[in-house]
């Protein structure tokens, strides 16, 4: 009844209530409908009033069945039965809901239904016999071979549960086509099919099923199990549903439930929730599948050392049982503690210190563990103390060495450097390892890879660790005493080998000539190798000169000349040594024969001339031969004059190997900036970019020495000029940018910079030579820096995060900087009478300066 | 890269002669004349864990793990697909 006919107390007509019952139907309101054709029966007793009641009846009755509300649909089928049934659509359908209610026999017993309804047709028995089988109590005995039919069934899907197939199929060899339980024939064949794993077979029966009947509802829920990749829509709550009754049943337990439960709080980081869910539902998982609770155990534990989080580790350690290979968590606590930002830590100590102590630990456990070996454990032993000594020597470094905190002015007082200062400061209040540095760390660092070594004699990885930290400590020394006790234990390590030939070269070139020989055993077509060894050869024939043993220097000369040289040693070197030699043993005739064959060897008569005037020095000529030596040396002279590629890049090349082999002797730096003046003065050169590229690493090497500092503008020069003739030659690019990085964040030209190395990544990348990855991992490692906010970022009046393409017009402050510089200089021009739009202009163009407005 | 324990399907804190007699198995399954890409793949994977070192390195420092809660779940789904199916809880299904 509505509120407006509640309100003024009036009856509503059965006209009224007729709409209402239909309106009601048409919404599947049954209750509703029943209701409102009750009453419009009651009021007025018309044939179609009736029939809408019959209609009512029918559907509310179906509806409380469906719901599985057996005896509310019963007493309305009852009613419908005392009322009697004169609607042909009621009539067709009412043994179904008879049948639904357990009503068909005693409706039929009583002759009630039979006359109206005559004989049950084919929708009516499929019916009742997919509910015979699903529950065979509800079987009608008036339907002759529904209770059996479905009992076979039901024997056929048991014989399969017992995996007797053949059995199986007997129970339904007899269901004809014709049959109200042939589509369940096709649903036992199907479901045989599922078990054997014969996805086509099983297809091919379940295609055939009834979508109308059970057996094709069950079966849907089974191929979608059987092959979820196949399934074209997501899965329904159906299918979820019948997953839930399958686990339930089978491993006691919604067991995807729980997992996909626990995988969405750690997708979304409930970790507490997480925690709380393999505490509730780990007994489960271990009662229904064993295996995988072992499984889920681990995965807590990997997932907990992934986020390096003490807390979380000592959460789950209430939660699950240690692995078995962490029987008391020590692993996993020095793992998460090596990461984790410790929020109080005692004076001295840190989260690395926290992290040795679980690792100490762990080697105390590693008896324990069974999976071990006894050669497991002492590698394990050994690793884990090289893992120690590592982190604790890396600790003894300052963090802040490398590109990343050069670029700031500490004198400078403008608002960006000092941001930069302070955030540099922030970082630097924080535990950094440089300051958390105890006097004892570098003692335990040592000490630590000291037992690695002695737990595992060969293994060789603990001395390069232990070799690495005393070079970082610059102990060049103790770092070739680890190399060679290396040697003792792993020979044939060529690292340890080449580090000792270069340690010994300057020092004790009989024992550089030997590692080479070591070296050249081991890896007898390396020309690098062939290379060191003729060098070696050289600086032994050499100190055997200086001891007057001319002899067994020729046959070091004579091994190079049997062996060959690599590439990278002039033809002409073995020549001068000859020649050296010679005027030293005093054959001065046969010495000035061998400085002609020298010159005529040479590529370049100035390289020659340096080799030898460098070489009557460190053989250190007697008093007599002071006219060679002066010879030698005027004669070199007076190749300067004119300006050579090929002489630049000879020349340049030998005296980088001459520094970075820490060669010492008398005028090194006297001929060192003779050749640096050289290169200075050279214009209008043809170059090689073999030789341009020698000429600017020689220029590198030396141009950050105060002593050379004029050698920076020739470099940035000599770049550019690879750059333009060079341009598929990253290097040019590479020192180009790095040259304008370091002129610190004021002055560098942050667009330029990123140009460079952006076309030295372009160059790299197109390159086939075998340093063009080394090229491209360098320019990758500074483009990230100049792309680290705060850094260089913002610290320009020009320059934005995004780098050379950004547009400085769309930025306001920006504009304003930019304005405010350039009033500045053209103040200043003015002031001193210079020509400001020139200098402008000069400045904008050598800058990259984009156009603002400056009114 | 994909990982060597997944690869040959042992457990990470299997011992060195799990790990062989798995590799023996695999290769039987899939020789080279058959699956040329496949063996490839084991073989690979076993050359790595048959260095100690580096089947050390892994099962001391390394806690990336291959499995996954997803598959745990999907591997559920696949006993319960294998799994004889009670008629009772079979006809359940079959329940709106």
């Amino acid at each position: 009844m509505s509120q407006k006919t509640k309100k003024h107390g009036k009856q509503p007509s059965a006209t009224d209530l007729f709409q209402s019952a239909q309106r009601a139907m048409e919404k599947q309101d049954f209750k509703e409908a029943l209701k409102s054709a009750k009453l419009c029966y009651r009021q007025d007793q018309a044939h179609d009033h009736r029939q809408m009641l019959e209609r009512a009846w029918l559907a509310r009755g179906m509806q409380l069945a469906h719901c599985g509300l057996a005896d509310e649909a019963q007493a309305v089928a009852r009613e419908l039965l005392e009322l009697g049934v004169s609607e042909p659509t009621v009539e067709r359908n009412l043994p179904n809901l008879l049948l639904a209610v357990g009503l068909y026999d005693h409706a039929a017993g009583r002759g009630k239904l039979l006359p109206a309804v005559g004989e049950p047709d084919a929708r009516f028995l499929a019916n009742a016999a997919d509910r015979a089988v699903v529950d065979p109590t509800t079987a009608p005995a008036s339907l002759s071979g529904i209770r059996q039919g479905a009992e076979n069934v039901r024997l056929a899907l048991d014989a399969l549960h017992a995996g007797e197939e053949s059995a199986a199929a007997l129970m339904i060899v007899n269901i004809s086509r014709q049959s109200p339980f042939a589509d369940w024939k096709f649903f036992v064949r199907g479901l045989a099919a599922y078990y054997r794993d014969d996805p086509e077979t099983m297809r091919g029966n379940w295609d055939r099923l009834d979508p109308e009947r059970i057996g094709f509802r069950i079966a849907a829920s089974l191929r979608r199990l059987a092959d979820p990749a196949s399934a074209t829509t997501p899965e329904c709550e159906e299918f979820r549903q019948a997953v839930r009754i399958l686990e339930k049943d089978i491993l006691g337990g919604p067991i995807v439930w729980y997992l996909e439960s626990l995988q969405r709080s750690l997708l979304d980081d409930r970790w507490r929730e997480a925690i709380y869910g393999v505490r509730r539902w780990k007994k489960d998982f271990e009662t229904a599948v064993p295996s995988m609770s072992g499984r889920l155990d681990r995965l807590f534990y990997q997932h907990v050392l992934s986020k390096f989080s003490p807390q979380r580790l000592e959460e789950l350690a209430t939660a699950i049982d240690p692995p078995s290979w962490d029987l008391n968590w020590n692993r996993a606590r020095a793992i998460v503690w090596e990461q984790a930002d410790g929020p109080n830590f005692t004076e001295g100590e840190n989260s690395i210190h926290k992290s040795e102590y679980y690792w100490r630990e762990y080697i105390k456990d590693l008896a324990e563990i069974s999976e071990f070996s006894v050669a497991d454990r002492t590698l394990a032993e050994a690793m884990i103390w090289l893992r120690i000594g590592g982190n604790l020597a890396a600790e003894t470094l300052h963090a802040k060495s490398g590109w990343g905190d050069r670029y700031f002015d500490d004198d400078c007082d403008c608002e960006d450097c000092t941001r930069e200062r302070a955030a540099a400061a922030a970082r630097a209040s924080a535990p950094t390892p440089a300051e958390s540095e105890t006097p004892q760390d570098r003692a335990r660092a040592i000490e630590a890879l000291d037992r690695a070594i002695a737990a595992a004699p060969t293994y060789a990885p603990a001395y390069r660790r232990l070799a690495k930290a005393h070079l970082d400590w610059n102990q060049r020394d103790a770092a070739a005493d680890v190399y060679r006790s290396m040697l003792h234990h792993v020979p044939n390590e060529l690292e340890a080998i080449l580090f000792l030939f270069k340690h010994s070269l300057p020092r004790d070139a009989a024992a550089a000539r030997d590692y080479a020989i070591e070296a050249r055993r081991i890896k007898p077509a390396s020309d690098d190798v062939l290379d060191m060894l003729a060098r070696g050869r050289m600086a032994a024939a050499r100190a055997m000169a200086l001891q007057g043993r001319f002899d067994e220097a020729r046959a070091e000369l004579a091994a190079i000349q049997a062996a060959g040289r690599g590439p990278e040693i002039p033809a002409c070197d073995a020549t001068a040594h000859a020649a050296m030699i010679a005027f030293k043993s005093g054959d001065e005739s046969a010495g000035r024969e061998a400085v002609a064959r020298t010159l005529k060897e040479s590529d370049d008569s100035a390289d020659a001339l340096l080799c030898l005037a460098i070489e009557a020095v460190r053989y250190d000529l007697p008093n007599q031969l002071e006219g060679v030596r002066n010879e030698l040396f005027t004669r070199w002279s007076s190749s300067l004059s004119k300006h050579r590629g090929k002489a630049i890049g000879l020349m340049a090349r030998r005296m980088l190997g001459i520094l970075k082999d820490e060669v010492e002797f008398s005028e090194k730096e006297n001929y060192l900036d003779r050749v640096l003046a050289y290169i200075r003065a050279a214009t209008g050169i043809r170059w090689t970019d073999e030789d341009l590229r020698d000429a600017c690493r020689l220029l590198f090497h030396v141009h950050s020495d105060d002593k050379f500092i004029d050698c920076r503008e020739s470099l940035s020069k000599l770049a550019d000029s690879g750059r333009k003739k060079f341009p598929q030659e990253p290097y040019f690019h590479i020192v180009r940018g790095d040259l304008e990085m370091e002129r610190g964040p004021r002055a560098c030209n942050r667009i330029l910079a990123r140009k460079c190395y952006t076309a030295a990544k372009v160059a790299a990348g197109k390159s086939t030579r075998p340093d063009a990855q080394g090229f491209l991992e360098t320019v990758q490692k500074r483009l990230e820096i100049l792309g680290v906010p705060g850094l260089l970022s913002s610290m320009f009046p020009f320059g934005g995060g995004s780098g050379f393409d950004m547009d400085p017009s769309n930025d306001s402050s920006q504009r304003a900087r930019t304005k405010q510089m350039l009033e500045l200089i053209r103040t200043e021009c003015e002031a001193l009478g210079l020509d400001t739009e020139k200098m402008i202009e000069r400045i904008k163009s050598k800058f990259d300066i984009p156009e603002v407005d400056e009114r | 890269m994909t990982d060597p324990y997944k690869t040959l399907g042992v457990a990470r804190h299997g011992t060195a002669a799990e790990i062989r007699s798995r590799y023996l198995d695999l290769v039987r399954q899939y020789p080279p004349e058959r699956d040329a890409e496949r063996f490839a793949e084991i073989r690979a994977a076993y050359d790595e864990l048959r260095d100690p070192t580096v089947r050390m390195q892994s099962l001391l420092f390394n806690f990336d793990s291959a499995d996954s809660i997803a598959e745990l779940a999907v591997e559920v789904k696949e006993r319960l697909r294998t799994a004889r199916i009670p008629t009772k809880t079979l006809l359940s299904l079959a329940k709106p």
